[in-house]
């Protein structure tokens, strides 16, 4: 599961997490391995729940762990303190400091590290510059709408130069619009500053757009790490491929297999299945109609595979009753 | 994850206050404890079978305890009713008015005493009702004391309750006041709890009102500890009540603190989201009443209206009309009488002495009490990780709060015992004067600048840390910025206490360097309508002097802060 250790950034070996004491002794973080390549963004996701934060604020430094190490090019973080880590953490909700403007929020990092004042001010027009908001110095932090904070929170982490950056769900936060436009940014900004960075999110699209690679967790463990491309062609497991989007059944040859949203294509009552469409067609009876996205949605009951969406290419009458044919997208079928 | 040199200085913060509350408030009131139960250097409690065996006794507690509940009961029932106009609802004057609430609360007792005196005597406004030295007085004195805790705990709470959870319930189908009844008064119940806790607390140890109201005649446990102790010199009489005082104290003390955790956990979820709305007298005239008919606003603005004018103003007013009233007419005599000695020298020294003494006492008070106060706050504002130093703090955080329910004259006549003999002898030194009203002032000033310090986002620090900031400068530049904002208002407060402080300063004040309560409680006590005038006049210039003080605190702060 680790990658190439000797020429990983930070290592993680075994790392385990646990709340409370006693009886109510929880194990959010179990023996997990990990490692994150320099320059590399990792994302960690899972569900809500799966321990993917309380991983995170244990490399920060900010969680004990109980068990297991931390190692960052092969020292043993074990020993250091929260601020002399030099890792950068970006919280959720931004958690900007509001008895400072957007520029002093971001040059305190400096502060604390003692970069002169001069010095400080170009580095703080430099990552406004480069998070979208020029000319935003002097503006109170109270002030800023919530894509404006979290741009400032993180220029702020990015302005120590942190060897390691830290992101806690910076964008759950948002509305979807904004979240999809800041997920994009995020990537090219992370690849600009070439900053290492783990990326904690529940939501796939997002680790898919921002990172180089996924782990995912479930239930305190990490059960898959690969490239995107990886993971949607691979799930390891039913429990993977479900959180990735894909709807878990069984076909008529008894196989489990997972259908992407968009495997089953729709085809109108007088549509025939293009010339030389590859993969089968299926023939089912509609059970609901909709409309999403500009094209038809239907609930088909294919015999053998049970009620299954189904959307068109484009606009297709269909309505309940209908005898219609479906056909099936091979690329969009992952066997399990 | 704490370095040894974070736990040697969180130690030290720690050591300070307890050391400084061990030397200055256990020392002299375990001192005067065993004067009581061990005279002889031998325990020996039939003191107690005594003490509880005189009918004397048990009148007493009656009244303690029927004051304590009638003064919660009735600043509690006022209070909700004002937190909704002064802190739900917005209009014009809303923070003028939110703040004149507030005077009271700081006045002292002693100014209390003779304005209501003044307002219910035979030739005052209300003199006609016939309360003046009864029980009724005594119990309106407290309400006007406490309003202001009321509505300010509760209004402050209220102003984050989210509306739209009591929309909710209007949208199911509840009425308003069945809206307000089970979805919006049990979410203020930790505050209502929290409030009466503090009130209860501060009624039932009323020392300066119930004495300038009351006489001997209508005693509490507390005033019965001054006389028993200053007339009687009885001291086994007064250690077995500042027992009884310090259990009632206590049990009063835990309801406090877990009605103010749970408020705190709940102020935690909500900030300042929504506009509160205007006030609604009247609906706007439509086809059915033409000229309008009482909108849902109207009783509790005009139940509010009343307490202000009625209980809070009038009294306040009458004060300064009284002090303006010499025995040969209308004029300023009185206030030029503020630089004798008074009638057939009823004083050792002018009242702009003592004033002058008063404002140099108060400002070593507030610098011992600030920095002792703010110590405590910061050690009990952190939340340890192992369980031993998370006990530590809560016990801290408790102790602190004992010297708000022992009785101050049990401080005083404990310094008088212990402080004036080798190794410390500190009588003469005029420094006990500031001390003992430093042990009054610390409770406040930890719960004005605690919750302050509790609501700052863990996270927050956790973000400095993580650029960077060793504990030292995550303290420095995050706590920092919001200790400062709540600092004016400690500061006020500690002000403002030891200028009226009256309980323990009447032990301690020496008869040539009196403070100004101690000069008015002189000055009403002694025969002559000068005298009489004088005192009128020189509680005038005591309640400017704490009004100003307060003024000017609640301009330093930014936002309202702190539980009281």
């Amino acid at each position: 599961m680790t990658g190439n250790t000797s020429a990983a950034a930070l290592t993680i070996t075994g790392a385990t997490v646990t709340y409370g004491a006693g009886d109510q002794r929880t194990t959010a973080v179990d023996r997990v391995s990990l490692s994150v390549h320099p320059g590399e963004v990792l994302a960690l996701l899972g569900p809500s729940g799966c321990g993917k934060s309380s991983l995170l604020r244990a490399v920060a430094g900010l969680e004990p762990l109980a068990a297991g190490s931390l190692a960052w090019q092969g020292e043993d973080l074990a020993g250091v303190p929260v601020h002399r880590r030099g890792f950068g953490l970006m919280f959720q909700d931004g958690q900007l400091f509001d008895h400072r403007d957007v520029a002093g929020n971001i040059a305190f990092g400096l502060q604390m590290a003692g970069v002169p004042r001069a010095q400080r001010d170009r580095r703080v027009a430099e990552l406004l510059d480069l998070v979208g908001l020029p000319g935003f110095q002097r503006r109170a932090v109270r002030s800023l709408s919530g894509g404006q904070a979290q741009r400032v929170s993180l220029a702020r982490s990015l302005a120590p130069e942190p060897r390691l950056l830290l992101l806690d769900e910076p964008l759950s936060a948002l509305d979807r619009a904004l979240r999809e436009r800041l997920a994009a940014d995020l990537h090219h900004i992370l690849r600009r500053a070439g900053t290492t960075a783990l990326y904690v999110t529940h939501d796939h699209d997002e680790a898919f757009t921002v990172a180089d690679r996924v782990a995912v967790m479930i239930e305190g463990r990490v059960v898959q790490v690969g490239t995107p491309a990886q993971l949607w062609a691979r799930p390891v497991s039913a429990e993977v491929a479900a959180f990735l989007g894909y709807r878990i059944m069984t076909d008529d040859d008894g196989r489990t297999v997972g259908l992407s949203p968009r495997a089953l294509r729709l085809l109108g009552p007088d549509e025939v299945a293009p010339a030389g469409a590859r993969g089968r067609t299926l023939r089912g009876t509609v059970v609901r109609a909709g409309f999403s996205r500009g094209r038809t949605t239907a609930v088909v009951d294919l015999p053998g595979w049970g009620r299954q969406d189904a959307t068109a290419t484009g606009v297709t009458a269909v309505e309940p009753g209908d005898q219609v044919t479906v056909q099936v997208d091979p690329a969009g079928v992952v066997e399990l | 994850m704490a370095r040894w040199h974070q736990i040697v200085a969180w130690s030290l913060a720690a050591a300070v206050p307890l050391a400084f509350l061990a030397v200055f408030f256990a020392l002299p009131v375990t001192a005067l404890a065993l004067r009581g139960f061990a005279p002889e250097g031998q325990v020996d409690l039939s003191g107690f079978a005594e003490v509880f065996g005189r009918d004397r006794t048990w009148r007493i507690v009656r009244l303690t305890l029927a004051l304590g509940l009638a003064g919660t009961f009735f600043s509690v029932v006022l209070g909700v009713p004002g937190a909704y106009v002064l802190y739900r609802r917005t209009f014009r004057g809303q923070r003028l008015l939110r703040a004149f609430i507030t005077i009271p609360f700081v006045l002292p007792t002693v100014v209390v005493g003779v304005a209501f005196r003044a307002v219910l005597a035979e030739g005052g406004p209300l003199g006609f009702l016939g309360l003046d030295r009864t029980v009724p007085a005594i119990v309106l004195a407290l309400v006007f004391f406490n309003y202001a805790v009321v509505v300010r705990t509760v209004g402050g709470m209220w102003e984050r309750l989210d509306p739209r959870t009591e929309q909710a319930a209007r949208a199911l189908g509840a009425s308003p006041l069945r809206a307000f009844w089970t979805v919006t008064l049990p979410a203020l119940t930790p505050a209502i709890a929290s409030a009466a806790a503090v009130v209860f607390l501060f009624c039932s140890t009323a020392f300066g009102v119930v004495l300038v109201l009351g006489g001997i005649e209508y005693g509490t446990i507390e005033t019965e500890i001054w006389v028993q102790t200053t007339q009687f010199l009885d001291l086994r009489a007064a250690a077995v009540l500042s027992v009884l005082q310090l259990t009632v104290v206590t049990a009063a003390l835990a309801v406090f603190s877990r009605a103010r955790s749970r408020r705190e956990a709940a102020l935690r979820l909500q900030g300042l989201t929504h506009q509160a709305r205007p006030l609604r007298l009247w609906h706007g005239p439509g086809p059915r009443a033409p000229r309008g008919r009482p909108g849902p606003d109207l009783p509790a603005t005009v139940l509010t209206a009343a307490v202000i004018l009625g209980l809070l103003a009038l009294p306040l007013a009458t004060l300064v009309v009284r002090s303006l009233r010499t025995p040969t007419g209308w004029g300023l005599g009185n206030y030029a009488a503020l630089g004798t000695t008074g009638g057939r020298n009823a004083l050792t020294v002018t009242v702009w002495e003592a004033a002058a003494n008063s404002l140099r006492v108060a400002v070593d008070a507030t610098v011992i009490a600030v920095v002792v106060g703010t110590l405590v706050a910061l050690v009990v504002s952190r939340r340890p990780r192992n369980r031993p130093a998370r006990a530590a703090v809560s016990v801290l955080d408790a102790v602190f709060m004992l010297p708000l329910g022992v009785s101050a004259v049990t401080v005083g006549f404990g310094f008088l015992l212990t402080l004036n003999r080798p190794p410390l002898d500190l009588r003469s030194s005029m420094i006990l004067i500031p001390i003992a009203q430093a042990v009054v002032a610390i409770p406040m000033v930890v719960r004005t600048v605690l919750p302050v310090l509790r609501a700052i986002d863990p996270r927050l620090r956790q973000a400095a840390a993580v650029l960077g900031a060793s504990p030292g400068r995550v303290l420095a530049h995050i706590d920092g910025p919001y200790l400062v904002r709540s600092m004016g208002l400690a500061i006020g407060f500690a002000f403002a206490i030891s200028l009226g402080e009256f309980g323990a300063t009447a032990f301690l004040a020496r008869p040539d360097a009196p403070t100004l309560p101690v000069v008015i409680f002189r000055l009403i006590g002694r025969p002559g309508a000068e005298n009489y005038g004088m005192a009128l006049a020189a509680a005038v210039v005591l309640a400017l002097l704490t009004a100003t003080i307060m003024g000017l605190a609640e301009r330093l702060r930014s936002e309202r802060t702190g539980e009281f």
